[in-house]
């Protein structure tokens, strides 16, 4: 029962993500908090927890604020199950290993949100575009080395049920 | 038989992709009242959200006004001699009201200038991404939102458009997001032309004739012919450009709303026709 703080500690991403992140923007690119999280978990916990929790979360941020919904989730879906997928090959707890999937995890993911918005045929703009992906994977990979360590503590938290069946 | 397909969740992935695809088409566009699930979810997130939000901009209200404590008394006498300038203008332009309604009473001009009612909102979020420009306010059908209705900043500057309307919050597309679009007006030249966002945080307007003598500064306001009430302001030019080989010019503009430190906005409530 004690993933249900895994739960909760999305939603508060997502509500922190949309109040209070625009603060810490850098050249007016926000870091993703929801995406660092789903790609930990998926990494530690493989593929079950990627696809579970991509829709939680994705689903949650396109109700609240996409008009075409399932536009966040589907990229979402997609970085965390590859991610579940490879995690079974690498060295989980390494802070390293983290940091190398949320740069090339965000990468992915802004690519698959750009080719649907040139599916909905939205007017784009290269430069801008390109400014974007490589400032918030490098802004998001950064964030991921301090933070993993607590994300991993949190995890294994939550794994432990010692307390209530070896007592 | 491939080895994937044997593969259940992998399969499972492929079936939600799927459905996740169709909802983006179902739902893309916006306009639309949402769905009483999501009406919920929104409804029980909003209260949250609004206190994280206004926790925010307390603080960084905070900060900038100790930033301002030095140019403060600068910036009152210069404000104290704009309003002399400003109630002369005042004066002049009362006669002009007075002239000009005579003169439309003697030509039996039909008075087309409804004004306009608003209801405050405040904002409560806005888009994670970064892509869009949209933002959430805490006021929906249970207010007499509807969809397409204009959002307006404190100061009457045109903000954005409602798109899905919940019971009590909806959303908001910003006129500097790249899938806004408004039918705009040079007040001083009367050329019309398209305003959309660039993604910058700028506007850029689009269609303006060749011959036009659209220049740096103008005020620009929405047409008549958008479906926003007329003669709302959306921003200043602040360049003119012209492509090679092309017939038509076109305009950067800067928005007079601050999209950075918006706060309270006000939706108007008796557009011309309002969806549904």
């Amino acid at each position: 029962m004690r993933s249900i703080y895994k739960y909760l500690l999305i939603i508060f991403a997502i509500v922190l993500q949309t109040t209070l992140m625009k603060y810490i923007a850098i050249l007016g690119v926000k870091p993703d908090a929801l995406l660092i999280l789903v790609i930990s978990f998926s990494l530690l916990n493989g593929t079950g927890e990627s696809i579970t929790l991509s829709l939680f979360g994705g689903i949650l941020v396109d109700v609240l604020f996409n008009n075409a919904i399932g536009f966040v989730t589907i990229s979402l879906l997609i970085v965390a199950y590859l991610t579940g997928v490879l995690s079974k090959n690498v060295f989980k707890e390494s802070t390293f290993v983290a940091f190398v999937f949320v740069f090339l995890g965000t990468i992915l993911y802004n690519l698959i949100m750009i080719f649907s918005m040139l599916l909905m045929k939205y007017d784009l703009n290269p430069p801008y575009l390109l400014n974007v992906v490589i400032v918030q994977s490098v802004y998001n990979s950064l964030i991921t080395i301090f933070i993993y360590r607590y994300i991993v503590r949190f995890n294994s938290f939550i794994k432990s049920k010692k307390f209530f069946f070896k007592v | 038989m491939p080895r994937f397909l044997k593969n259940k969740q992998f399969i499972f992935v492929i079936v939600i992709a799927v459905a996740l695809i169709s909802a983006m088409a179902y739902t893309y566009g916006g306009g639309r009242n949402v769905t009483p699930i999501e009406s919920a979810i929104g409804g029980v997130l909003s209260p949250v959200e609004k206190v994280f939000y206004s926790i925010g901009n307390n603080i960084s209200n905070f900060f900038s006004s100790i930033k301002e404590i030095g140019t403060l008394r600068a910036k009152n006498a210069e404000l104290e001699k704009e309003v002399v300038k400003l109630s002369k203008n005042d004066i002049m332009l009362q006669e002009y009201i007075n002239e000009n309604n005579r003169l439309r009473d003697m030509l039996n001009f039909k008075d087309n200038n409804t004004n306009i009612t608003t209801k405050p909102a405040n904002i409560i979020s806005k888009n994670p991404g970064n892509w869009f420009n949209t933002f959430n306010i805490d006021v929906g059908s249970d207010n007499g939102i509807k969809p397409k209705m204009a959002v307006l900043d404190e100061k009457g500057n045109l903000v954005g458009i409602v798109t899905d309307v919940g019971n009590n919050w909806s959303k908001v597309l910003s006129i500097i997001d790249v899938d806004s679009s408004v039918s705009a007006l040079d007040v001083r030249t009367r050329d019309n032309g398209i305003v959309r966002g660039d993604s910058n945080g700028n506007l850029n307007m689009i269609y303006i004739p060749i011959d036009s003598k659209i220049e740096k500064g103008d005020v620009i306001t929405t047409s008549d012919m958008s479906m926003f009430p007329r003669g709302l302001i959306i921003g200043r030019v602040e360049k003119v450009e012209k492509d090679e080989g092309s017939l038509l010019k076109q305009a950067v503009i800067k928005p007079e709303a601050d999209f950075e430190r918006l706060e309270f906005v006000q939706v108007v409530t008796n557009m011309k026709m309002t969806g549904n």
